[in-house]
C-alpha cells in the first residue's frame, strides 16, 4: 500500500501504539543480533588460523646485474614457550653453495657439478650474507653472531647463524629486530636460483628456525630445531605474516606467495609488494617473458605463470588444480588462502620445477609433451596437496620427510586416479597406460634394494639411497594398505581428524598415529587388536617386504559313502560328512596352501572360487608361515585369490598372490602371439 | 610414365612369384616362432597358473608388467637378448635371400626360366652382406650429421643453455623431413644397387654403386617417383592393420586368434610390398634398358 503523501496525520490508538512499540523492539533486536553476527564475523575472519610467531617485513632489490639480492628485514618473532630465549638461530640456506666443504654439498651424491667449473665459478656459486641485526634498544647483534653446525662437526658449513641477543625475550613476550643482508644467487640449485634472466628466489633470505618447547614433537627439553642445510631433505619454519616488497626492473613480470597489494613505478624499476598470512615461508620469481593467465575457484585467484611457449597448457594446469581443490576440500579441508600462483619455468629453468611453497608450486611441462603424458598434471597436483601435508600440517621435513612427501604422494594418487582414471592418471599414450599409484607402487618396488631402510629416519640419513622410495613411495603404498585394511571411510575420518587437530601447527609422527589408534577402534572395536601399533612397527619403524603366495591347490576325489572305523570295539562304518543323497557320488576334498614368503604380516581375505561359480571369502591373519583352507563338497576349486580386492597394496607380487588349477592358456597365448607379431615386424624393419 | 609401368609391371611379378613370397612369409614365421618360443615357456612354466595373466588381457596391464619385470627381470632380459640375437640372425638370412630373389626375378624377364633360387642365395650373399654394411654406414654418417646439425641450429642439447624449448621442436621440424627424405634416397639407391649387383654380376662393388648413382641420379625424378608408389603402397598396407587392430580388445580367446591373424596378414602384406619393391627397381631398369634399346629419348 502506498502512503498519501499530504494525509492529516492521525492520532495512534493505544492498541496501535503497543503493537508500534513491539515492533520496534523486536527490529531493535534483529538489529542488534545481526550486528552481533556481523561483529563475530568480522572477529573470526580476522583471528589468525596459525600462532604467527616469525612475522617479517621485507624490503628486497634484485640486482639482475650481479646476481644478488640486497633485503632488509623487519623481524617480529615471538617466544611462545615458557622459557626465557636467549639467542635465536637462522637458516642461511645459500651459504650452502658457498664452499665446495659445505654438508650440503659434501654429503650430496648427485649434484651438478657445476661447482667445479671454474670459468663460470663467480657466477654460480652463491652465498648469503647478515650485513647488520640490530634490536629495538639500538644493540647490534652481527658483532656476537657466529655459525654453529648442529648436525655435524662441520666448520665449513655457514648454513645455520646463531644471534646471541643482548636482550632475551621472556615468554609470551616478542622481540624485532632489524635485519640487512645480501645474498648471491645460485645459478639455480636445489630448486631455487637464476638462469638466463629467470629468477626462482626459493630459501633466498635469512629464516628464523623453529623454537621448540618441551613436549613439542620429540623435545624433551626447551631448543632450537634449526638444522644445517642438506642436500637431501627439506624445510621446517613456523608461522608468520610476510609482507613483502620486491623490486625488479620494470619490464619484469612477477609471481610470489600471496596477495599482490600494492604495486610502484620508481624510475625503470617497479615494486611488487605482496602479503600473505599463516604461512611458513615467502617464495617469489621474476622473469621480464612470462604470460600471466588467470582463473578463480570459490574464494581462490589462480595465477599461472608460464613462458609464451608453454601458455597452451593453462587449460591443463587449471583442471587440474580445481579437481586437486575440490578434492581436498572435500576429504582434508578448506584451502583458506586468497591466491594460488601455479609456475612452469622455463626449459633452462627445469631443476626449479615440481616444488612447493605456500600458496605458490612450480610445475614443469615441455612444448612437444603430449596429452597423455601427465607431467603437468602430477606435480601440480602433488605440490599443491603440499599446501596441507607441508604447509598447513607444517611438519619437520628434515626429521620426518614421510610425513609432507608420503601423505601428498598418497593423496596425488587417489586425487589423480580419480579425475584421470586409475589405469591412465599417470602415462596414457600410443597404447602404454599407468595410473598414479600404480605407478608410485612400482617405483618403490623396483629399487634394488626395497628393505634398504626403515621409515624412521631424518632425510639425510639415507645414507645409501631410498629417500624417495621409503619417504614418498612406500609411505603413500602402506597408507593405502592402511585404507585397504581400516575401510576409506574410516581413513578419511583419520585424515580429517589429524587435519582438524593439527593445522597451523607442528605434528609429528607419533601424533598421526595416536590419531588413527583413536579412530580405528572407535570405528571397528578390537577387530585389529587394541591399537594399530603392530601395523606401524612393521611398515614405518621396519624395512621388511610383505609377500604372500598362493603355494598349491589339490583336489581330491574321495567316494560320499566312504566310511571309517568309528568305533574300535563295535568295528561299525560311520557315514563320511556329505550330502544322504549323493549315495555313491563323487566328493572332493579339496585343499589350498597358502604361504607368506615377506616377513610383514598383515590380516588377510582369501577368495576360493568353485567350479560351480560359487566363491568363498575366508578371512587369514597372515601371521604364520603358512596356513590352509580345507573343504569337502562336490565341486573342486577352480582358483584361489589372495586378496582380491588389493586392499593389502603393499604386497611385493601381486603374480604369486593366486592360483588356477588349470593354466590360463589364453593369457599365456595373447602374450606370446602378440610378442611374436612384434618381433615379426621389428625383423622387417632393418631387412 | 616408365616408372607406372614399371610398378604395372612389379605387380605382375609379384604374383608370378607367389612361391618365393610364400617363402619369405614362413622364413619369418619360423624365425619369429624361435625367438618367441622361450618367452611362451616362460610364460606357462612361471605364471600360467596366475590368475593375473588372464585378468591382464585387454588393456595395457602396467602393474602385471612391473610385477613380472620386478620378479622375473633376469629371465626376461635373457628371453629378449635371444630374440634380439634371432632377429640378428634373420637380417642376415634376409640378405642371403635377397640374392635369390634378385636372381629370380631378374632371370624371369629375361625369360631365363631355369635360374635356381638357392644358388642365387650363396653366390650373392657376400656381396649384398658388403653392400649393406656400405648402406648402413652411409645411413649412420646421415644420421650423425643430422644430430650435429640438430645440435649446432637449436643451441645444444643442455637444456640449462637453451633459451626454449620450442628450439628443439622448431629445428626438429625443418630436419627431420630433410632426413626423412634424405633416408629415403638412401634406401631407393640401396636397392637399385642390389639389383645391378646381380645384373653386373661383379665381385666388387664399385661398379654396380658407380652404375647405381649414374642410374638414379640420371632418372632422379622417375625413381623417385617409383619409390614413393612403393612408400605409398606399404602405407596402404599399414593403414589397413592399424585400422583393423585399433579397438580389436584381447580379451577373449577369439580376439586374440584374430589379432594375431591380421598381424600374419600385415606381416605377410609388408613382406610383399618388399618384394614389390624389389621388383619394381629390377622392372624399371628392364624397362630403360628396352626404352634404350628402341629409343633413345629421355622418358619419364
Ligand atoms: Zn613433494
Amino acid at each position: 500500500m502506498k502512503e498519501e503523501p499530504f494525509a492529516p496525520k492521525k492520532e495512534k490508538s493505544q492498541k496501535e501504539r503497543q503493537v508500534c512499540i513491539f515492533v520496534h523492539q523486536i527490529m531493535r533486536y534483529f538489529i542488534l543480533l545481526w550486528l552481533m553476527i556481523l561483529c563475530i564475523k568480522g572477529m573470526a575472519q580476522n583471528a589468525p588460523l596459525s600462532p604467527r610467531i616469525a612475522n617479517y617485513e621485507m624490503d628486497v632489490f634484485l640486482d639482475v646485474e650481479n646476481k644478488q639480492v640486497q633485503g632488509e628485514t623487519l623481524l617480529d618473532w615471538k617466544n611462545t614457550s615458557t622459557d626465557t630465549i636467549t639467542s635465536l638461530q637462522f637458516h642461511l640456506y645459500y651459504n650452502a653453495f658457498k664452499n665446495n666443504e659445505s654438508t650440503f654439498l659434501k654429503d650430496g651424491t648427485d649434484f651438478p657439478d657445476f661447482l667445479e667449473s671454474q670459468e663460470s665459478a663467480c657466477e654460480r656459486w652463491a652465498w648469503m650474507e647478515v650485513q647488520k641485526i640490530m634490536d629495538e634498544q639500538g644493540n647490534d647483534l652481527v658483532v656476537n653472531m657466529r655459525y654453529i653446525h648442529p648436525d655435524d662437526d662441520n666448520d665449513k658449513d655457514e648454513t645455520v647463524l646463531e644471534v646471541p641477543l643482548t636482550t632475551p625475550v621472556l615468554p609470551n613476550q616478542s622481540i624485532r629486530l632489524q635485519m640487512d643482508w645480501l645474498s648471491k644467487i645460485p645459478n639455480i640449485a636445489a630448486r631455487t636460483g637464476y638462469n638466463k634472466d629467470y629468477y626462482f628466489m626459493a630459501q633466498w633470505f635469512p629464516k628464523v628456525g623453529v623454537y621448540e618447547s618441551a613436549g613439542m614433537r620429540y623435545a624433551e627439553k626447551g631448543q632450537w630445531n634449526c638444522h644445517q642445510y642438506h642436500s637431501s631433505g627439506e624445510y621446517y619454519a613456523d608461522f608468520g605474516v610476510y609482507e613483502v616488497a620486491i623490486n625488479v626492473p620494470g619490464n619484469f613480470v612477477v609471481g610470489s606467495s600471496g596477495t599482490l597489494i600494492n604495486q610502484q613505478e620508481e624510475g625503470d624499476r617497479k615494486i611488487h609488494t605482496y602479503r600473505v598470512e599463516d604461512v611458513i615461508d615467502f617464495t617469489w620469481t621474476a622473469s621480464p617473458h612470462y604470460v600471466v593467465q588467470e582463473t578463480t575457484w570459490k574464494h581462490v585467484s589462480i595465477r599461472l605463470l608460464t613462458y609464451p611457449e608453454h601458455r597452451h597448457f593453462a587449460s591443463r594446469y587449471f583442471k587440474t588444480i580445481k579437481n586437486a581443490m575440490e578434492y581436498l576440500e572435500k576429504y582434508v579441508g578448506e584451502y583458506p588462502y586468497e591466491t594460488l600462483t601455479i609456475v612452469d619455468p622455463p626449459i633452462h629453468g627445469l631443476f626449479t620445477g615440481g616444488m612447493e611453497y605456500p600458496t605458490l608450486v612450480s610445475s614443469l611441462s615441455f612444448c612437444f609433451l603430449p596429452v597423455g603424458i601427465k607431467t603437468p598434471e602430477t606435480l601440480t597436483t602433488h605440490e599443491f596437496v603440499h599446501q596441507y601435508f607441508m604447509q598447513m600440517l607444517a611438519t619437520n621435513e628434515q626429521e620426518e620427510p614421510w610425513m609432507d612427501e608420503g601423505f601428498t604422494t598418497y593423496f596425488e594418487g587417489r586425487i589423480l586416479d580419480h579425475y584421470e582414471g586409475e589405469k591412465t592418471s599417470t602415462i596414457d599414450t600410443w597404447g602404454i597406460k599407468a595410473g598414479n599409484v600404480e605407478f608410485n607402487r612400482a617405483e618403490f618396488l623396483a629399487m634394488d634394494n626395497p628393505k634398504i631402510a626403515d621409515a624412521n629416519r631424518w632425510s639425510w640419513e639415507y645414507v645409501h639411497g631410498g629417500y624417495g622410495e621409503i619417504a614418498y613411495n612406500k609411505t603413500a603404498l602402506w597408507l593405502r594398505t592402511l585404507e585397504g585394511i581400516v575401510g576409506i571411510e574410516t581413513m578419511n575420518e583419520i585424515i580429517k581428524t589429524y587435519f582438524d587437530r593439527w593445522k597451523f601447527k607442528h605434528p609429528c609422527g607419533q601424533d598421526f598415529f595416536d590419531i588413527v589408534n583413536e579412530i580405528v577402534p572407535k570405528n571397528h572395536g578390537d577387530e585389529f587388536g587394541e591399537n594399530m601399533d603392530w601395523f606401524f612397527e612393521q611398515v614405518f619403524y621396519g624395512s621388511d617386504i610383505c609377500d604372500y603366495s598362493v603355494a598349491s591347490i589339490e583336489n581330491r576325489e574321495v567316494n560320499a559313502k566312504e566310511g571309517f572305523m568309528g568305533d574300535l570295539e563295535d568295528c561299525v562304518w560311520v557315514e563320511a560328512d556329505g550330502d544322504d543323497n549323493g549315495v555313491g557320488e563323487s566328493l572332493f576334498k579339496s585343499e589350498v596352501v597358502l604361504y607368506r614368503l615377506g616377513e610383514v604380516k598383515l590380516p588377510l581375505e582369501v577368495q576360493i572360487n568353485f567350479e560351480d561359480g560359487q566363491s568363498v571369502l575366508e578371512k587369514w591373519d597372515g601371521k604364520a608361515r603358512s596356513t590352509d583352507f580345507k573343504y569337502v563338497g562336490k565341486n573342486k576349486i577352480v582358483s584361489v585369490e589372495i586378496d582380491p580386492e588389493r586392499k593389502i597394496y603393499i604386497d611385493k607380487n601381486f603374480l604369486n598372490n593366486s592360483r588356477s588349477v588349470e593354466v590360463q592358456q589364453m593369457g599365456i597365448r595373447k602374450y606370446w602371439m602378440q610378442v611374436m607379431v612384434w618381433v615379426q615386424r621389428l625383423m622387417e624393419v632393418f631387412v | 610414365m616408365r616408372f607406372l609401368d614399371a610398378y604395372r609391371m612389379a605387380w605382375k611379378l609379384l604374383w608370378g612369384h607367389k612361391k618365393m613370397w610364400l617363402l619369405l612369409y614362413v622364413c619369418n614365421v619360423l624365425f619369429a616362432l624361435v625367438a618367441v618360443l622361450p618367452l611362451q615357456r616362460f610364460l606357462n612354466s612361471e605364471l600360467g597358473h596366475s590368475l593375473a595373466i588372464g585378468q591382464s588381457l585387454g588393456d595395457f596391464d602396467y602393474t602385471f608388467l612391473m610385477d613380472v619385470l620386478n620378479e622375473y627381470g633376469g629371465s626376461i632380459s635373457l628371453i629378449l637378448n635371444q630374440a634380439f640375437v634371432i632377429v640378428g640372425l634373420y637380417w642376415l638370412f634376409s640378405v642371403f635371400l635377397k640374392g635369390g630373389i634378385l636372381e629370380k626375378l631378374v632371370g624371369y624377364l629375361k625369360g631365363e626360366n631355369e635360374v635356381s633360387f638357392w644358388s642365387g642365395c650363396g653366390k650373392y650373399f657376400f656381396r649384398l652382406f658388403r653392400l649393406a654394411v656400405y648402406f648402413g654406414i652411409l645411413q649412420g654418417g646421415l644420421l650423425f650429421l643430422m644430430w650435429m646439425l640438430f645440435q649446432s641450429i637449436s643451441g645444444g642439447l643442455s637444456p640449462f643453455e637453451l633459451e626454449s624449448d620450442r628450439d628443439w621442436v622448431n629445428t626438429f621440424k625443418i630436419l627431420m623431413p630433410i632426413y626423412g627424405f634424405l633416408a629415403m634416397v638412401l634406401l631407393m639407391l640401396h636397392d637399385y644397387a642390389k639389383v645391378f649387383v646381380v645384373k653386373l654380376d661383379k665381385t666388387l662393388l664399385f661398379r654396380p654403386i658407380w652404375m647405381t648413382f649414374k642410374t638414379v641420379l640420371g632418372s632422379f625424378v622417375s625413381c623417385l617417383l617409383l619409390y614413393l608408389l612403393n612408400v605409398l603402397t606399404f602405407l596402404v598396407v599399414f593403414g589397413l592393420y592399424y585400422f583393423f587392430q585399433q579397438g580389436m580388445v584381447t580379451t577373449t580367446d577369439a580376439f586374440i586368434l584374430l589379432a594375431f591373424l591380421v598381424g600374419q596378414l600385415f606381416v605377410f602384406g609388408r613382406l610383399g610390398v618388399r618384394l614389390l619393391n624389389l621388383g619394381s627397381v629390377v622392372a624399371w631398369q628392364w624397362e630403360q634398358e628396352s626404352t634404350k634399346l628402341f629409343n633413345n629419348d629421355r622418358v619419364i
